[in-house]
């Protein structure tokens, strides 16, 4: 058998490098970036974080709260009369 | 001649006292202690950097998969929210680990300082990286600081004794393979031409996907494929760590879990938080195995 054939080794069990060449010559885009945050979403985010703000809602220049005139609505802690039918 | 001493020098006289070797594990990853996990010898690879989550999350199966990875469909993975399996630390305590990344370039040099053994552990190893990798490290810190983010890597070996100091595992007097293994967090813009570069070569095999769960492979059904093995005399040929579809996806609920748990040590408007959680919902998770092969080849003599 010796005489007649010609034994071809194949054997690429060293070849521990092989996946890296899929990499060759390719970069990820914009490595130095910095991620710039827009202004509005870190306010968003800002009353996200804080529920708690100082600030009186917005009333569009009146002083309704929901619709209801603002001398309608009780003051803390008082009761609401009742509405006769 | 009762004392154990007197046994000891008639032993070591006849030189009947096994030298004090090389101690090798008996599977390439650390065992469980369970006792319903004795017969446990095959687990997905993807948890090679994290073998407590992996231990936590497989905690209510009645079997371990024995012999050979079983049915891909009957492995239910625990839920994420279990103590043990999210990011490990205090905000304040990754936060100083880590720092405030602001490009990716600054997440890259974090991957970097971890390979070259300067940084302990990342979000998805717990663990500083082994001298395993030292034939592959200058490869994964190239791909490193050019923003390929590798999570786990072994080498490919062919046929070293079982009692290798490194790759070493099971019974002595045998052999052991591995196949050389990458996984990594991939840039979108740069996934396409990966995968053709992949599916040029027939010798490799992959898993992509991303947050959402959407996977692509040329890996047919999915099914086990050993990406360890070793040949013990008078033994089957143990097979005791794979890849396989079903056991990724529930791999790639933690990692991504893993990246959007350190954006949230940061606060919610700082470009910390914003970067890290950006690349966890667009980057895709990818593995890649290289099937390397023996054979001879008789050719007739011209």
């Amino acid at each position: 058998m010796i005489n007649i054939c010609k034994l071809a080794v194949h054997n690429d069990f060293h070849d521990s490098h092989g996946i890296f060449s899929l990499f060759d010559g390719l970069e990820v885009p914009d490595l130095d970036e910095t991620l710039e945050i827009s202004e509005s979403l870190e306010e968003e985010e800002e009353e996200e974080t804080h529920a708690i703000s100082n600030e009186k809602p917005t009333t569009n220049g009146t002083s309704k709260t929901n619709g209801v005139p603002a001398a309608a609505t009780p003051a803390v802690g008082t009761t609401q009369p009742e509405v006769a039918n | 001649m009762n004392l154990a001493q007197a046994t000891r020098m008639i032993l070591e006289g006849l030189d009947l006292i096994p030298s004090v070797g090389v101690v090798t594990p008996s599977l390439p990853w650390r065992q469980s202690l369970g006792l319903n996990r004795k017969e446990e010898n095959v687990r997905p690879i993807f948890w090679k950097n994290r073998n407590k989550s992996y231990v936590q999350r497989t905690q209510e199966w009645d079997e371990f998969p024995n012999g050979r990875w079983g049915d891909s469909r009957s492995p239910a993975y625990g839920e994420l929210d279990a103590y043990g399996i999210g990011l490990r630390g205090t905000n304040e305590q990754n936060i100083k680990l880590w720092g405030h990344p602001k490009a990716v370039r600054d997440i890259s040099n974090l991957f970097v300082r971890y390979v070259t053994g300067q940084l302990n552990s990342l979000p998805w190893s717990d663990q500083p990286i082994t001298v395993e990798v030292d034939s592959i490290k200058e490869q994964l810190i190239e791909l490193n600081k050019r923003g390929f983010l590798t999570i786990n890597s072994q080498p490919a070996v062919n046929g070293v004794k079982s009692t290798h100091k490194v790759f070493g595992w099971g019974p002595k007097n045998g052999y052991v393979y591995q196949k050389a293994y990458l996984e990594l967090l991939i840039h979108p813009e740069l996934l396409s031409e990966l995968i053709t570069r992949i599916e040029r070569n027939p010798d490799l095999t992959y898993y992509s996907v991303d947050e959402k769960g959407n996977l692509k492979t040329n890996s047919g059904d999915g099914g086990p494929n050993a990406v360890t093995w070793g040949v013990y005399p008078g033994k089957e040929i143990v097979q005791p760590t794979v890849v396989e579809s079903i056991s990724f996806l529930a791999w790639k609920d933690e990692a991504y879990r893993l990246g959007k748990d350190w954006a949230s040590c940061y606060a919610a408007a700082s470009p910390s938080r914003h970067l890290i959680k950006s690349v966890m919902e667009s980057w895709y998770l990818v593995n890649i195995g290289k099937l390397s092969s023996l054979y001879i080849r008789f050719r007739p003599l011209d």
